[in-house]
């Protein structure tokens, strides 16, 4: 607590939003007398212990008060390798590569009490190690994930956790691809050095690669196929790794195959799901078109959208779309009639669409 | 999820989907679904205005109870979320200005731009908050105390190599910044093209496989981002330029278009996730831009994408608090935010925007662009329920056209 701390040295300074403010908040006693300490250490730039003690407090009263993060970010950097002690930093052992050390409990707790804050998952990425070649910060790497993999466990939508996550893994890719350009895990595969790894690289390798990152996605999916945040993230993966990234395009029909068979599985445990038609429809447009030209999809969807039977809008908005490539007017227009019936709150679309047709 | 069509898988989006359409069905008109306008005249008389200026002037008023200091960081927002909110339903601020210009200017920092409150740190979400609440008050002499050199200083300060701009210093980076950015920019009348560059190819890579935007290129669409991001686009030329030379407007029309739900008729934020009435505005307020697009690219008449009498009635009916002020969904608490942009998605509603660049008018550069919109009532025979409000700065119509005037005189 900041309060134990003797502040009778500095001049706090108060609140002045003149004299009538607009909305004014009536603060509790804690708050105020943390805040104008807070204005007086800033004024003064001031980074010390106790200078950190009271960003802690404001920061658990106000965690979306960004100006206190940002302060915290200064003082750590100027003197948190002098006060936090090494097994409680956030990397235990990490030292001299980490440009802001903090303390791990503190910061993990307040990260999943507030994991809707904006605040809190940008402080974590200011806090990634300068340097990547040690051991420390893939372990770095390693414990964002298992925090983003909590907080999902919770809040299976939560956007700024599945956008860390992203962060995470673009960072790994950047520093620990470079050279190679090929996946983690076919390197690993082929590295006859590999066996000398310790335990936490190979693990570190396994993670983040392909398959242990459409692992990831799948408990998601699993879980709830509708999620679209799980499937936005599967997304990501094969841009990364698999059928979407250069590195797989030249020989991934079989991974290719392999992840479409995945969705229509999925599919067909919940055809009316926008989530996923929506993401089949993304691989298509990305993928090799002369392999995989997106009309090949028509059987697929007259599965679900048969003119007697629709089991799903999709399949039958995907079949219009088919037939608009194709120019097949006739069909185009047959397939807007039912989705209008279907859907008559979109009615203005599908006049745009039809006007569309020409 | 139309109920008409199978969905049998069992899943927490699911339940939650079923029973957020059973809290709103027994709220809503019967109506077959359609854009039609039947019931218009009623509706006049069901928004409760009266209730909801007396909440938000209570709000303004204060004091505020003490959990209200998670706001403290938000104190230009809530000054703009309110008076925006009290325009657009036609009570005049006359009274609040000295308390407006007050406020704002005690949050203005040193190094340019406005923090959160008193003392913060400058940041591009409060300094926009800051800008728009500035122009409501109408009062030019405050409007002269912005320092507008600064404030030019510290966004370019704020800008990063790929043309996105991070909030704060040491913040993150996404597509509000960017709006928040060219908004102030745009009305201080210090936008220039390097503050410009390079921004709309950055905007274009947060455009997903969806059609939406996201904060960053491969992450989740979400509605708030994607107003953000076609909004800066049209800071940035005329709509039917900037949009198809930047985005798949095909496919953001798509994603945009199944956003409004088919039994509550409003705005969900992402693919299956819930209706919300701040959608109202920051999926609303995407179509003016889109069919403004399509207007002058393919001459032809005004479309209208979406179901605004659907919207109507999720706000009128779901949204409206019977204490005063509006909410997410029944079941929600009010609050200044929710009022402030479902109000503005009401009024996106009522209006169609027409970009117009008249023959010969002298100023047609960059920071003109979002001046040329005229707005015109969607039902002009039908009672408007509201003001209309500015497609991009989303203020009435008229605020932020005033304040450009008085810098187009003082440039820096």
């Amino acid at each position: 607590m900041a309060t134990t701390y003797d502040w009778s040295d500095l001049k706090a300074i108060p609140q002045n939003d003149g004299g009538k403010p607009l909305a004014p908040i009536s603060y509790n006693a804690e708050y105020v007398a943390a805040m104008n300490l807070l204005r007086g250490v800033m004024a003064v730039e001031e980074y010390s212990e106790r200078a950190l003690a009271l960003t802690a407090e404001v920061i658990e009263m106000n965690p979306a008060h960004y100006t206190v993060w940002e302060y915290r970010s200064r003082i750590l950097k100027s003197i948190g390798k002098d006060i936090v002690p090494k097994d409680k930093r956030l990397v235990p052992d990490g030292d001299e590569d980490f440009d802001i050390v903090d303390f791990a409990d503190w910061l993990n707790a307040t990260s999943l009490d507030n994991p809707k804050n904006y605040q809190v998952w940008n402080y974590r990425q200011l806090l990634e190690p300068v340097r990547s070649d040690n051991p420390e910060s893939k372990i770095f790497y390693l414990m964002e994930l298992e925090l983003v993999r909590d907080v999902i466990s919770d809040d299976t939508k939560n956007f700024h956790a599945w956008s860390h996550l992203k962060w995470v893994v673009n960072r790994v890719s950047e520093r620990y691809e470079e050279s190679g350009g090929s996946s983690t895990i076919s390197k690993a595969d082929s590295d006859d050095k590999a066996q000398e790894k310790t335990a936490e690289e190979s693990d570190f390798t396994e993670v983040f690669s392909l398959k242990g990152q459409l692992k990831f996605s799948d408990l998601f999916i699993e879980e709830d196929v509708y999620n679209n945040s799980a499937w936005s993230y599967r997304y990501f993966v094969h841009s990364q790794w698999g059928i979407l990234s250069k590195v797989e395009l030249a020989a991934s029909e079989e991974r290719f195959n392999e992840e479409i068979n995945y969705v229509k599985e999925r599919i067909a445990l919940a055809p009316q799901n926008e989530a996923v038609w929506t993401y089949l429809v993304g691989i298509y447009d990305k993928y090799d078109h002369d392999a995989h030209p997106l009309d090949e999809l028509e059987s697929l969807c007259i599965q679900y959208a048969a003119a007697d039977h629709i089991e799903s809008s999709h399949a039958l908005e995907l079949l219009l779309r088919i037939y608009e490539q194709r120019q097949d007017k006739a069909k185009a227009s047959a397939a807007l009639d039912t989705l209008e019936k279907l859907l008559p709150m979109r009615s203005g679309y599908w006049e745009y669409k039809r006007r569309s047709l020409g | 999820m139309a109920s008409k069509l199978k969905a049998v898988f069992e899943s927490p989006t699911l339940i939650a989907q079923l029973e957020t359409e059973r809290a709103c069905r027994p709220l809503l008109p019967d109506n077959d679904g359609s854009d039609s306008d039947p019931e218009l005249q009623d509706l006049g008389s069901l928004l409760n205005t009266e209730k909801h200026i007396k909440f938000l002037r209570t709000i303004l008023k204060g004091p505020l109870p003490a959990g209200f200091r998670a706001l403290d960081a938000s104190k230009p927002w809530l000054i703009y979320w309110c008076c925006n909110a009290l325009a657009i339903l036609g009570n005049g601020i006359d009274d609040l200005k000295p308390a407006i210009v007050e406020t704002i200017l005690s949050a203005q920092c040193k190094s340019g731009g406005f923090g959160g409150g008193n003392q913060q740190l400058a940041h591009l979400a409060p300094s926009y908050a800051a800008i728009n609440a500035l122009a409501l008050s109408g009062d030019e002499e405050a409007w002269d105390k912005i320092d507008r050199q600064a404030c030019y200083n510290w966004i370019m300060s704020l800008k990063q190599k790929d043309g996105s701009f991070i909030m704060c210093k040491g913040g993150e980076s996404d597509p509000r910044a960017t709006y928040c950015a060219f908004s102030i920019a745009s009305m201080l009348n210090i936008i220039t093209e390097e503050l410009v560059a390079n921004s709309a190819e950055y905007i274009s890579s947060c455009q997903t496989y969806e059609g939406g935007f996201a904060n960053v290129p491969l992450s989740e669409a979400h509605g708030g981002y994607a107003f953000c991001a076609l909004a800066s686009l049209c800071f940035l030329g005329p709509p039917h330029v900037v949009l198809p030379k930047y985005i798949n407007v095909e496919n953001a029309i798509k994603w945009l278009s199944s956003r409004q739900m088919t039994v509550e008729g409003g705005f969900s934020g992402r693919i299956n996730k819930l209706v919300d009435g701040c959608y109202n505005l920051w999926v609303g307020g995407c179509w003016g831009l889109l069919e403004a697009a399509i207007v002058n690219e393919r001459n032809t008449e005004i479309p209208s994408l979406w179901n605004r009498t659907a919207l109507k009635n999720y706000t009128i009916y779901c949204c409206q608090d019977p204490r005063g002020g509006l909410r997410d969904k029944p079941g929600k608490s009010p609050d200044s935010y929710h009022t402030n942009y479902v109000l503005c998605g009401l009024a996106a509603s009522e209006s169609v925007y027409l970009y117009e660049q008249e023959p010969g008018a002298p100023l047609t550069g960059l920071g003109e662009y979002a001046y040329m919109w005229k707005t015109l009532a969607y039902n002009p025979s039908a009672p408007q329920l509201i003001n209309p409000i500015h497609p991009l700065h989303v203020l009435p119509v008229g605020v932020a056209e005033k304040m450009k005037a008085h810098f187009r005189k003082v440039p820096i």
